[in-house]
């Protein structure tokens, strides 16, 4: 078994005319926290869904735990070991907040427990594990902003994956409440899975990541040990440049 | 000789197609509500016409009327019911408008029964010969009078108040609510005029086909597949989706008689969504 | 709990007595209406569920119509030879049709949807086997308590598989599915699979309930076994008894079909009005059912129309 889990080789994804994701290349160890960085529009959310399958390559290669996985759906990715987030929250809204993990642990990696009893009981501890277990019973379209984050948090835990992609999980979110989610990734990671944190919250990825990309205008401008990346200057200039704009 | 006569059967017949799918295009594209009962406006359109054809009215005379009932029916039913649902999921708009498809219907049926009626102006039969070539006045003038509205509409999106206001509310809801624009009010505008589109089309394809109560149950789907085509954003290029489904339409019943229009239109309707992916369109 | 299903088991007992004690009428309206709420019920499985909104579900009713007509009358098999062969018909169209029309969402379904069976109509008009634009006359049996068991049976098996379906994990992936079909799949849920499942399996039991109405009325043609009212009559009856769950659809198309054969024989002409004015009424002040009222009701009082309303005008 390698030491790397996934990697992406010269990924590019076009938006009619416009260069979403240009010739991205990086990889990631097993059990490793990797951050992901970069201004407003640099292509971060589209390299998720490149990743999760909601969208196509338009070339490039994506393996996971060596073997080709750009051809698969979505679905089957899922099934493989890949959880990911929503920017903007997906729950089910008309279900409870413990069906909408439920239905993540019934499904999910090697598709998931068949039980639903079992698959309830589960979602219920990963619900404790994110701090909503208080919101079990409730409906899902009630909750609000952080909330929807926890449980676009869980949702994505009770799939039991091998590589969990959190797509600004800390947007929005008080000092306090970024502490409390900087725990919940660690003890994620200390449970065996390894994570791909995107975050514009510069402090708390920093003291997460074991390794940091940096991308701008869809080309990764830097990659690698994250107090070298931050010092650099291409890195500096991309995000004065979005403070003076 | 005879392809060139059924091309241009189908180009002039797709004119009018064309205008068909215009409102439903406008209020889809605006509102976000497919309106299963378009054909039922059509229908309603066709008959007040006719009503008033049998009265001695000559259908170009009643085509403005018949714009402004369905405006004003339009408008009402929008601001009095649709509105009520509007945010909610868009199966539940689908089902509320089959419901007003079939209410209108069986009225229909009810009111002016089951049999064929025509809108038979004089130039309604009329033709002329152009070479080899006989073009029918009835549909001309369908086809000039669509591309005509066509051109109306795209004026009044691009280039006046109503018409801005209109695509503001398309593009953000609550942008447009900053500027001053009242939604409840430009939706129940936007579907009376898809409504007197609907008005204007059911008049013209009075006077090149039949009316029956039913006309609507092909006539909606055939709107939808031409909006598809042509794109929600531009009436001019709806106007040539409904060409090209008029002139597949000629081209069909040519070579495989017209028993299988039915069984053909539904195999390109099939076709044209599963090659042409919802991703794709751009909804105004 | 205990007294639920003990009603249950007594509705269940009433309605299998009809035969003896009620007239012939009744018996006769009972097969309809039993039909009817095995089509509502089917609907339900991929409508109710999953949210795909069919509106030619009847295309599997006149397939199931015309598998029993073609193997009683043109190769002289016995009736549940006919219903095999006819629900295999129907559940193998469903799998060809729904591979390509299962990948489009929302109105585009929809719509698709409306033109199938005015093209299978078309098709079996065409055919010799199908007995073209004449129909097919098939053997004559007089025994319309059987047609009512028939039915009555078929019912409870559709009832009992949505019940299965609401607890079971294919149930989950297709309220998965309806919730939010892009979330659905980043969890895992292979969509497609599910749908066409659900697909098939209300194609199955609705070609059942044609095949039994074919020999039931002897005789079937093109316009009268893929016929769009049934649709109409269908999603309407879901609709209002409470789509996505157990009890409603059967409630509704019982509930209806009462009430639109009171009105058929006092305002015969307007009657078919009546279904397009309840779903007005319905997806205005009940988006979720008859069955949702008791408990709303019990609530909110007159309020709950209300809140229903309010939550999603502009
Ligand atoms: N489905 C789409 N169609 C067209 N353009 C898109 C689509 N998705 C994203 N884009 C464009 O691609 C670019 C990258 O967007 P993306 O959402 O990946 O950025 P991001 O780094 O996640 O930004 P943010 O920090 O705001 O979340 C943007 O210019 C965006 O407008
Ligand atoms: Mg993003």
């Amino acid at each position: 078994m390698s030491a790397k889990l996934f990697e992406a080789r010269g990924l590019v994804k076009r938006f009619q005319g416009l260069l979403a994701v240009s010739e991205v290349d990086f990889a990631i160890e097993r059990g490793a926290i990797v951050g992901l960085i970069g201004p407003n529009g640099a292509g971060k959310s589209t390299l998720v869904n490149l990743v999760a399958g909601a969208l196509r390559l338009d070339s490039g290669e994506i393996l996971f735990d060596g073997a080709r996985i750009d051809r698969l759906p979505a679905y089957a990715r899922a099934h493989l070991g890949i959880a990911r987030t929503y920017q903007i929250a997906k729950p089910f809204p008309d279900l409870s907040v413990r069906d909408n993990v439920a239905i993540g642990a019934m499904f999910g990696a090697e598709g998931g427990v068949r039980d639903r009893a079992k698959a309830r009981a589960m979602a219920d501890e990963w619900l404790d594990f994110v701090g909503l277990a208080a919101q079990a019973d409730h409906q899902a379209a009630r909750l609000g902003g952080p909330d929807r984050k926890r449980l676009e948090f869980a949702k994505a835990l009770a799939m039991q994956p091998k590589l969990l992609l959190l797509d600004e999980v800390m947007a929005g979110l008080t000092p306090v409440e970024v502490e409390a989610a900087v725990g919940l990734i660690e003890r994620t990671r200390a449970r065996g899975v390894t994570v791909l944190v995107i975050e514009h919250v510069v402090p708390a990825i920093r003291r997460l990541s074991d390794m940091l990309l940096v991308l701008q205008q869809g080309r990764l401008i830097a990659s690698g040990d994250p107090a070298t990346v931050l010092n650099d200057p291409r890195v500096i200039e991309a995000y004065l440049g979005r403070r003076r704009a | 000789m005879l392809l060139v006569q059924i091309l241009v059967n189908g180009v002039l017949l797709g004119g009018l197609y064309g205008l068909m799918a215009l409102g439903m295009a406008l209020v889809w594209g605006v509102l976000n509500i497919v309106n299963l009962a378009h054909g039922a406006f059509i229908m309603l359109g066709g008959y007040l016409v006719f009503f008033l054809f049998t009265a001695g009215l000559d259908p170009l005379v009643s085509l403005p009327i018949a714009m402004a009932v369905l405006f004003l029916f339009g408008y009402v039913i929008q601001r009095s019911l649709l509105n009520l649902i509007v945010r909610s999921a868009l199966l539940n708009t689908l089902l509320f408008t089959f419901g007003l498809d079939v209410v209108l219907t069986y009225l229909a049926q009810l009111l002016f029964s089951a049999d064929f009626r025509t809108i038979n102006p004089s130039y309604a039969g009329a033709n002329f010969s152009v070479g080899a070539v006989t073009v029918p006045v009835g549909r001309l003038i369908a086809f000039a009078i669509a591309v005509a509205l066509a051109l109306l509409l795209y004026l009044l999106l691009e280039r006046t108040r109503l018409g801005r206001a209109i695509r503001a509310t398309a593009q953000n809801l609550d942008a447009a609510r900053l500027y001053g624009v009242n939604p409840a009010q430009i939706y129940a505008i936007t579907f009376g005029i898809g409504a007197a589109l609907a008005g204007a089309a059911g008049t013209l394809y009075g006077i090149v086909a039949q009316i029956t109560p039913y006309i609507g149950v092909t006539l909606t789907p055939k709107s939808f597949v031409i909006a598809i085509i042509g794109g929600l954003d531009n009436p001019l290029r709806i106007v040539a989706g409904g060409i090209v489904i008029g002139v597949a339409e000629a081209v069909t019943s040519l070579y495989l008689g017209p028993t299988y229009t039915d069984v053909v239109s539904f195999g390109l309707l099939v076709l044209i969504l599963v090659l042409r992916p919802a991703q794709s369109l751009k909804i105004a | 709990m205990n007294g639920r299903w003990f009603a249950l088991a007594a509705a269940v007992a009433l309605l299998a007595g009809v035969p003896w004690f009620g007239n012939a009428v009744l018996i006769q309206f009972g097969i309809n209406a039993l039909l009817i709420a095995v089509l509502a019920q089917s609907w339900n499985i991929l409508g109710g569920f999953a949210g795909y909104v069919s509106f030619g579900n009847s295309v599997f009713y006149g397939l199931g119509s015309y598998g029993v007509a073609i193997a009683m009358a043109q190769w002289n098999l016995p009736f549940w030879v006919g219903l095999i062969f006819a629900a295999t018909i129907a559940v193998a169209f469903a799998a060809l049709l729904g591979w390509p029309i299962l990948r489009l969402r929302g109105p585009y379904f929809a719509i698709v949807t409306l033109g199938i069976s005015a093209a299978m109509s078309a098709l079996a008009s065409n055919l010799d086997i199908a007995g073209k634009n004449v129909g097919l006359i098939l053997p004559l049996t007089r025994n319309d308590t059987l047609f009512y068991e028939a039915s009555l049976v078929l019912l409870a098996a559709a009832t009992l598989t949505v019940a299965w379906i609401a607890r079971s994990r294919f149930g989950m992936a297709l309220i998965a599915i309806r919730e939010d079909e892009d979330a659905a799949a980043s969890v895992g849920v292979n969509a497609t699979r599910f749908k066409i499942a659900a697909l098939a399996m209300a194609a199955f039991f609705t070609a059942i309930a044609g095949g039994i109405h074919a020999y039931w009325i002897t005789y079937i043609d093109p316009a009268g076994s893929f016929d769009t009212t049934l649709d109409v009559r269908m999603v309407i009856m879901t609709m209002f008894g409470g789509p996505g769950t157990v009890l409603g659809p059967v409630v509704g198309a019982l509930v209806l079909s009462a009430i639109y054969e009171v009105l058929a024989d006092s305002i015969s002409k307007a009657a078919a009005l009546f279904f397009g004015i309840v779903i007005l009424v319905a997806v205005i002040f009940l988006p979720r059912g008859l069955v949702d009222l008791g408990g709303g009701f019990r609530v909110l009082r007159w309020r709950y129309f209300l809140t229903n309303i309010r939550q999603y005008r502009i």
